[in-house]
């Protein structure tokens, strides 16, 4: 998976936002067992992954010259998963950035709250390990596919 | 007032009274007048009809006489015996010529009918006198008669006539006596007839057929410009030939009206000037009239004889009329008293009423002239405005009010219907405010604007208003702080479910992984003995209890999650049609059912008010427990109906399923209570928890009968659509 830009092919970097460590490793376990090697982060709340992106704060920055993927926890702390995919789907640089909700609800309202804010891809986390297994090697097939497009500017 | 006005209508009941009974009194007076005046045109009628016969009996009467009269003249003048014995005597004196003469007179006088008979000789000598010793005057028509017979051959009748003062009335009938020769008639001389007026034919007038006081007939001629009576009247004295009426007189008196020709039935005034009925006819071949009358006071005595019965009967008829008004003013009275006993009975009944209502009322009454004084206050107005009753006469209604000039809009607003009403804010005798409902109403008493106003103390119900106002907003933020506990826990329930779920994979992953390093590697027999256990029992038996645990678990919160869901989702009532609704939701069941062998049975359904969508969840859970919950001995058949009951729908799904033990059937709507034991039959345990909630969200109620083994029948009762 890579984004081709000025010519050059650059690995697309999987942002994982996801404040339980557990999905967040299982997310991750179940990535690499479905073949994605990407590059992967993680971020364990909203407000963290928003300084990213923002290139702000005191931790990892963005790089203008990569491309990502977000996979996005909706309940988080400080700042929840729709708050974040609202301030990415209102500023002008990040709005391109490809948004994948990963959540533990099915509940229509939210998925249809997010499909609005305009995320990408809507994922229920299931709790059976075979259906969340299978959602996620879904996920990774997509991820193959997917070609992210590298957000240049400074954003926020 | 109620006793003068009673005097007043009596008053005028008495005057009404009398003008009724004067004016019976002249209508009873006018008939019984009508039928005097009706019984004396019938006496006047039959006094004529009697007078009538009697004139024509007198006139034929007076006719034979003359006739008669004429008849002795006719013999003697034209017998020539007699005028030719009378010729030869004249000349010779002959002595029994002279005794045949006399004879012969004697003959035609047997009936006395002439007081003389006198023979003249041509030259009008008298040379003959029957009664030689009786006077024979001759009157001034006599010698006229005489000369008229002798020129002209024929007999003379003379008129009554009276020729000396105090001597009886006379009539001499001249007739020629006439000798015929050879060379003709000669007449010889004239026979005078002196007839006896006085006794043989004024007794032919004065004869009446009918016993009468007053009736007589008169003869009468025409004198110059006067009428003649010939006889004697009957109510005066010596009249013949001397009364005398000038025609100018009067032509109400018959005698004079016959005279001047107009014969016939005449009412008019007699010679006295009395009033009479007559009739008057004119004797044939003479001047003579003759009147037959009747003085109308003897034909009306007999009438006027019964003036008691007139007099009765008028009196009757007015004391009949009048008791006949009395009798209807009675009953009019009684009517009347009647009425005014109920009035005066409801007014009091009313009075007592309202006096209890003013006294006893839970709202102040106050009653306030025109300009805002207060006349009257009712006890509870001192209780609610702090007023002693000697307070109110001083006050006015601006002194109850805070803002004064708000209110008098107010009230101008609520009276524009003459009664309405309005909330205020009011102040009480101490200032304390007072919040109050007034109902106005402008009333007219004795031409006079009144307000009333009812004023309603509002402290307590606005006290119970914001105390409920309150707790309706507690519970709705109870039930929203519920609805997002429920939803958050049972969104951060799940989140460790997955990491128990995922590692236990994991974890599972990982052992088998270990099993088969674990046969591929040399490891002493001992270390071998001691972890197969672990490695082919414990940890799987340890693994499939955390995975069924957690997979128990999910359901639960989803179930959890999903009635919560129900609970914040917008309930949207439309007007369903059932049959489309439950006809669409067997079709989707149908695959099931053909499995199961279960017959549906679908009768016609009303329509209802409610979400479609909720009510297809709701039924079709209801079918699916029918399913769930068939008895697997017989085949599965569901009947769902439905019938109108008043403003409501209640649909019915019966089956004949397990059916529901009675010790469970309260339980079966709590949510996770399965009737059957875990495991048996697969269920969240939802489903009726799930029709619950939506029922009672649809404004609805939900409920079961069952007998365990025979089936169940499931209620759903939902409010009717306004159409069909």
């Amino acid at each position: 998976m890579d984004s081709q830009l000025n010519g050059k092919r650059t690995p697309v970097s999987i942002l994982i936002t996801e404040d339980d460590d557990g999905h967040a490793a299982l997310i991750e376990w179940q990535l690499r067992e479905a073949g994605v090697d990407n590059p992967m982060m993680r971020f364990c709340n909203g407000q963290e992954v928003w300084n990213f992106l923002t290139r702000c704060g005191s931790g990892p920055m963005r790089s203008t010259e990569d491309a990502y993927l977000m996979l996005l926890d909706l309940r988080m702390p400080i700042m929840d998963g729709l708050e974040v995919l609202r301030n990415v789907k209102a500023d002008p640089v990040l709005k391109t950035l490809p948004v994948i909700m990963l959540t533990t609800t099915d509940d229509p309202q939210e998925i249809e709250a997010c499909y609005r804010l305009g995320c990408n891809v809507y994922i229920t986390k299931p709790v059976a390990f075979a259906q969340f297994a299978e959602a996620l090697r879904r996920l990774g097939l997509i991820l193959t596919i997917v070609q992210a497009p590298v957000v240049a500017g400074a954003g926020g | 007032m109620v006793r003068s006005a009673l005097a007043g209508r009596r008053g005028r009941t008495l005057l009404w009274i009398s003008t009724l009974l004067v004016i019976f009194a002249f209508i009873a007076t006018a008939l019984v007048f009508l039928f005097y005046q009706l019984e004396l045109a019938a006496a006047r009628g039959a006094a004529m009809a009697r007078l009538q016969p009697i004139t024509a009996l007198k006139l034929q009467e007076i006719d034979r006489w003359r006739k008669d009269r004429h008849r002795d003249a006719y013999l003697l003048s034209v017998g020539p015996l007699f005028a030719e014995t009378y010729a030869q005597w004249l000349t010779t004196r002959d002595a029994v010529q002279t005794e045949r003469i006399r004879a012969n007179l004697l003959a035609a006088n047997i009936d006395n009918d002439y007081t003389n008979i006198i023979l003249l000789d041509a030259a009008e000598n008298e040379r003959f006198r029957l009664y030689p010793e009786r006077a024979a005057p001759q009157c001034r028509g006599t010698n006229a008669l005489v000369t008229n017979a002798l020129a002209t051959g024929e007999i003379q009748f003379g008129d009554i006539e009276r020729c000396v003062e105090g001597s009886p009335p006379q009539l001499v009938i001249a007739a020629p006596l006439t000798v015929a020769h050879q060379e003709g008639a000669e007449q010889v001389g004239v026979l005078l007839l002196y007839v006896d007026v006085q006794n043989k034919f004024y007794p032919l007038l004065q004869e009446w057929p009918l016993q009468t006081s007053s009736a007589e007939t008169l003869l009468v001629e025409r004198d110059g410009g006067d009428v003649l009576f010939l006889n004697d009247v009957r109510h005066a004295a010596d009249t013949a030939l001397s009364l005398r009426i000038p025609l100018s007189h009067n032509t109400a008196v018959p005698a004079v009206s016959v005279v001047l020709g107009n014969a016939g039935s005449l009412e008019g005034l007699d010679y006295r000037g009395v009033a009479v009925l007559a009739d008057s006819g004119v004797v044939d071949g003479s001047p003579w009239r003759i009147v037959s009358k009747m003085d109308l006071a003897e034909v009306i005595a007999p009438i006027n004889r019964r003036w008691p019965l007139y007099v009765g009967l008028g009196t009757g008829i007015t004391l009949l009329a009048g008791s006949l008004i009395g009798l209807l003013f009675f009953a009019q009275r009684h009517t009347m008293y009647r009425q005014l006993y109920t009035v005066e009975h409801e007014r009091a009944a009313a009075l007592v009423q309202y006096e209890t209502l003013l006294k006893s009322a839970g709202d102040a009454i106050l009653l306030t002239d025109a300009a805002g004084v207060i006349l009257q206050a009712n006890a509870r107005a001192d209780s609610i405005y702090g007023y002693g009753p000697e307070h109110w006469r001083q006050l006015r209604w601006i002194d109850l009010t805070t803002d004064s000039t708000a209110e008098a809009a107010k009230m101008v607003e609520a009276t524009l219907d003459s009664t309405g009403s309005y909330e205020s804010i009011h102040r009480r005798c101490d200032g304390t405010s007072l919040p109050v409902e007034v109902t106005v109403a402008r009333i007219e008493l004795d031409g006079q604007t009144r307000t009333q106003a009812i004023v309603r103390d509002t402290t307590q119900r606005k006290q119970v208003e914001r105390v409920q106002a309150q707790l309706l907003d507690e519970l709705r933020i109870k039930n929203e702080e519920l609805e997002s506990i429920l939803y958050a826990a049972s969104h951060d329930l799940r989140s460790p479910l997955v990491n128990i779920q995922g590692f236990s994979k994991w974890l599972q992953i990982a052992t088998d992984e270990l099993r088969l390093i674990f046969a591929e590697t040399a490891i002493p027999e001992s270390t071998r003995q001691r972890m197969a256990p672990l490695m082919d029992e414990r940890i799987p038996t340890a693994l499939r209890f955390i995975q069924s645990g957690s997979a128990r678990m999910d359901t639960l919160i989803a179930g959890i999650l999903r009635l919560s869901r129900l609970g914040r989702a917008e309930v949207i009532p439309t007007i369903v049609d059932m049959d489309r609704l439950v006809a669409a939701m067997t079709t989707t069941f149908s695959y099931q059912m053909e499995r199961s062998g279960a017959t549906i049975v679908v009768e016609p359904l009303p329509s209802c008010f409610a979400d479609p969508n909720q009510l297809a969840q709701l039924f079709s859970n209801l079918l699916d427990n029918a399913l769930k919950y068939r008895d697997t001995g017989r085949n599965l058949l569901v009947k769902i109906s439905g019938e109108r009951v008043g403003a409501a729908v209640v649909y019915q799904v019966a089956d004949n399923g397990i059916g529901i033990p009675d010790n469970q059937r309260n339980k079966i709507w709590e949510i996770f209570h399965r009737v059957a034991p875990s495991g048996e039959i697969a269920g969240e345990g939802l489903g009726l928890a799930i029709c619950r909630r939506i029922v009672e969200r649809n404004h609805g109620r939900i409920w079961v009968e069952s007998e365990a083994g025979a089936g169940s029948r499931f209620y759903v009762q939902l409010p009717a659509s306004v159409v069909a």
